[in-house]
């Protein structure tokens, strides 16, 4: 599509763009709830720059796109139209559909499609609405055949970068031209700057051409230039806008297409730093090399009387490299904000079409993640937000019968907790319906009855594949993906997910995900001659068990009693076929872990202690290994496998239905 | 390819033949040469090479214009390519700057 110079920056260009858009959505949303009119200047900024950088790399398309958008939230800051809920719908959709395009241009595939056309025609035919409505006077200074353009560009002009010759050849593009060229102020050949602008121009152009036209090739430089654009003579108005009208009509069909046929995945493969971030980095580097020629001495003659000092030195050390590595972990750590920030959008657009009132609690918007967690649990949780509102929250009338307010609340919330990661989807509705729960997984053939069934294990069915509780399948929830997509999304993050739900009072889902994907305390054990690292987040406790504790039951498992509930045993060395290791019950040691919500006792022979393990990829580096979900790389350098709890529990459970 | 102009062929008195790409960025190297080319008065400016151009270039062939009339001579053209009489006309410098007709190939 464009030459290599242009396409790097490109990924700058979407990147600035799609926050751009962010915010537009944010201040459009502000504005609906009857926000500060100041926000139409920060939407209008942000289609501006779009724009601009849109005609800049080539994307004509959507440079023609933003420019209607443009033109009307132009008429907004004027005051020349009101704001009302129908236009903050409208550019809520431009948003959307900006977003699409803006995912095609990433693909590089063609960026109009109907919606975009559709969009575009609307959002003319929006401003044709009101022009009718406008006075003569207004249409005759917009519409003429021939115009006089008086274009002075101020001195720097060109050294910024805007060459007038390229601004005359866009206007000559749009009708007959002829140019004047005024040289009084340009100096005498010694005195002239090459750099500075000196002449200036008188333009008249023939042709059915707008103001707005006009104006638009001078967009980039209004603020370096002095333009003046006058009708010479006006025309009629034209017929009313028929045809973006008829575009209208098919614009609904094609959404409906295009949410069916998602685009290109649009994570991004870069990061904004702070400049913060870095400056610590390099103070960093600078104590770790100040630290490194404390120590160098040591090397060409050590007196043991100097011991102190190289412990000094190493104790030094050893504190700036986990710093360090801290503040490069740190480096790759967004807030989470940038996930929250499409809630809003989501629950007003998804509450008013279900008809239900929601007000959204968000809390901890600063809290920073991994930014590959941040990227990739973003899915999960809208699904979780969609569910809430869909089926958690009640109807108005239901919920003023059941003696509440009317308007439900949803509350997102992040925090740390530990080495872990927090995300709280917390709603004030009905809470799990049990009944409605079990009949529908006995149904299902998921359990025979709901008889004795604690009510933890009633919600844990809704994580079942296949499971749907929705009486009527709406489009909202029920599309075939089932919280256990969600479960198996956050375990692939390292995570889990659990339901507390108390019945009248609304459920809460509990995302914990680790703090990074790159480095992981753990616990080494050692099964036979291999160690294996168990992560930190997943143990309970370790004990030792006496070997009657222990108990075979039919089918082959084994249970053992662990404060008042039996939890199965995984022997590791069985797990993984490691010859030379411990057999006796009493000779090893029983690591009580949790995944998934369930518990289980890990049997090793032993425990090796605590180690902070950088985690290898072990499908990159060899292939995928059901229960492990990686590798490292230990102090002597040999290798260790970490254990996936949770897929070893999966594993643990196939063997048994095997 | 050379963006560095050459006096080939017939030398002529003052004669400076324009580069490819003579736009801002190389007009720090080419108006030293085109302010000695017109000191004398009269100067030949080759623009038949001319691939780039911007308003800039077009202001000091203008000014150069102007210098060298001033001091009783004047600038002759030894070609102009079509990139730089496109220019002329876009900026109404056509007439100031008087370039030739196009040749015949």
């Amino acid at each position: 599509m464009a030459n290599l110079g242009m396409a790097q920056f490109h990924q700058v260009f979407f990147e600035e763009s799609l926050e751009g858009l962010d915010n537009m959505e944010t201040a459009l949303l502000a504005l609906d709830e009857g926000g500060d009119k100041e926000l139409v200047h920060t939407i209008f900024r942000a289609a501006h720059s779009i724009k601009g950088g849109a005609a800049t790399f080539g994307f004509p398309e959507m440079a023609a796109f933003t420019h209607e958008a443009e033109s009307l939230l132009d008429e907004l800051r004027d005051g020349r139209r009101a704001i009302d809920k129908p236009i903050i719908e409208l550019l809520l959709r431009t948003v959307d559909c900006l977003r699409g395009m803006f995912a095609r241009a990433q693909a590089g595939q063609p960026l109009n499609d109907e919606v975009a056309e559709g969009l575009r025609g609307e959002l003319a035919a929006t401003m044709g609405r009101a022009a009718e409505t406008q006075v003569l006077a207004r249409r005759a200074r917009d519409r003429a055949d021939a115009w006089k353009v008086s274009f002075r560009p101020h001195p720097g002009m060109a050294a910024g970068g805007n060459d007038p010759l390229r601004l005359l050849r866009e206007l000559k593009a749009l009708g007959e031209m002829s140019v004047t060229a005024d040289l009084a102020a340009l100096p005498a050949l010694d005195q002239l700057d090459v750099a500075t602008c000196h002449i200036g121009w008188t333009i008249e152009l023939q042709g059915q051409i707008t103001r707005e036209a006009i104006k638009g090739v001078f967009d980039w430089v209004e603020d370096e230039c002095d333009l003046s654009i006058e009708p010479l003579h006006v025309v009629a108005p034209p017929a009313a806008a028929e045809a973006p009208k008829a575009a209208v009509a098919d614009v609904a069909t094609a959404r409906a297409a295009r949410e069916s046929a998602p685009v290109a995945s649009t994570e991004s493969s870069s990061v904004r730093v702070s400049i913060d971030k870095i400056d610590s980095l390099i103070d960093l580097v600078g104590e770790l090399v100040i630290t490194q020629s404390m120590l160098d001495p040591f090397r060409e003659n050590f007196d043991i009387a100097r011991l102190a000092m190289l412990q000094e030195g190493l104790t030094q050390l050893a504190r700036h490299t986990r710093e360090l590595q801290e503040s490069v972990m740190g480096i790759r750590m967004l807030p989470i904000g940038s996930v929250f920030n499409r809630f809003p959008r989501l629950v007003r657009d998804l509450s008013a079409k279900l008809g239900k009132q929601v007000r959204l609690d968000m809390h901890g918007e600063q809290t920073e993640l991994d930014k590959t967690v941040l990227e990739k649990i973003g899915d999960p949780l809208v699904h979780l937000v969609r569910n809430a509102i869909d089926h958690g929250l009640e109807m108005p009338d239901k919920r003023r019968a059941a003696g509440k307010v009317e308007q439900g609340t949803l509350r997102l919330e992040a925090f740390h907790r530990g080495g872990s990661i927090v995300v709280e989807v917390a709603d004030d509705g009905a809470g799990l319906n049990r009944e409605a729960i079990v009949a529908k997984a006995i149904q299902r053939g998921l359990v025979s009855s709901g008889e004795g069934m604690s009510d933890e294990a009633v919600a844990e069915l809704i994580f079942q594949p296949g499971f749907s509780t929705a009486a009527v399948t709406t489009d909202l929830s029920g599309r075939g993906v089932g919280m256990d997509v969600v479960r198996r999304n956050v375990a692939d993050l390292g995570g889990s997910v659990t339901i507390r739900s108390t019945p009248g009072k609304g459920s809460v889902f509990t995302i914990v995900l680790p703090l990074t994907l790159a480095i992981m305390d753990g616990l080494s054990a050692a099964v036979g001659e291999e160690s294996y690292i168990v992560p930190l987040v997943s143990i309970v406790e370790s004990v030792q068990l006496k070997a009657e504790a222990v108990r075979s039951v039919a089918g082959g498992g084994e249970l053992f009693r662990f404060r008042g509930e039996y939890l199965p045993v995984i022997r590791l060395h069985e797990m993984f076929g490691c010859p030379g290791a411990v057999r006796n019950i009493e000779d090893g040691l029983m690591i009580v872990v949790e995944g998934d919500g369930t518990r289980v006792g890990l049997f090793v022979d032993g425990l090796n202690g605590q180690q902070q393990a950088v985690v290898k990829s072990l499908e990159a580096n060899y292939r995928r290994v059901q229960g492990i979900s990686g590798a490292t790389i230990l102090a002597d350098g040999s290798v260790a496998l970490i254990v996936d709890i949770a897929g070893l529990i999966r594993m643990q459970g196939r063997r048994k239905a095997a | 390819m050379g963006s560095k102009a050459s006096t080939k062929g017939t030398p002529v008195a003052a004669g400076v033949t324009l580069p490819a790409d003579c736009r801002l960025g190389a007009l720090d190297a080419l108006a030293p040469r085109l302010r000695e080319a017109v000191a004398g008065g009269a100067a030949t400016f080759d623009g038949s090479a001319v691939e780039k151009v911007d308003g800039a270039a077009m202001q000091l062939l203008v000014a150069c214009r102007r210098a060298a009339a001033a001091s009783g001579g004047g600038v002759a053209w030894a070609g102009a390519s079509d990139v730089l009489r496109e220019a002329a006309g876009l900026l109404g410098l056509a007439a100031e700057l008087d370039l030739p007709a196009p040749m015949p190939a």
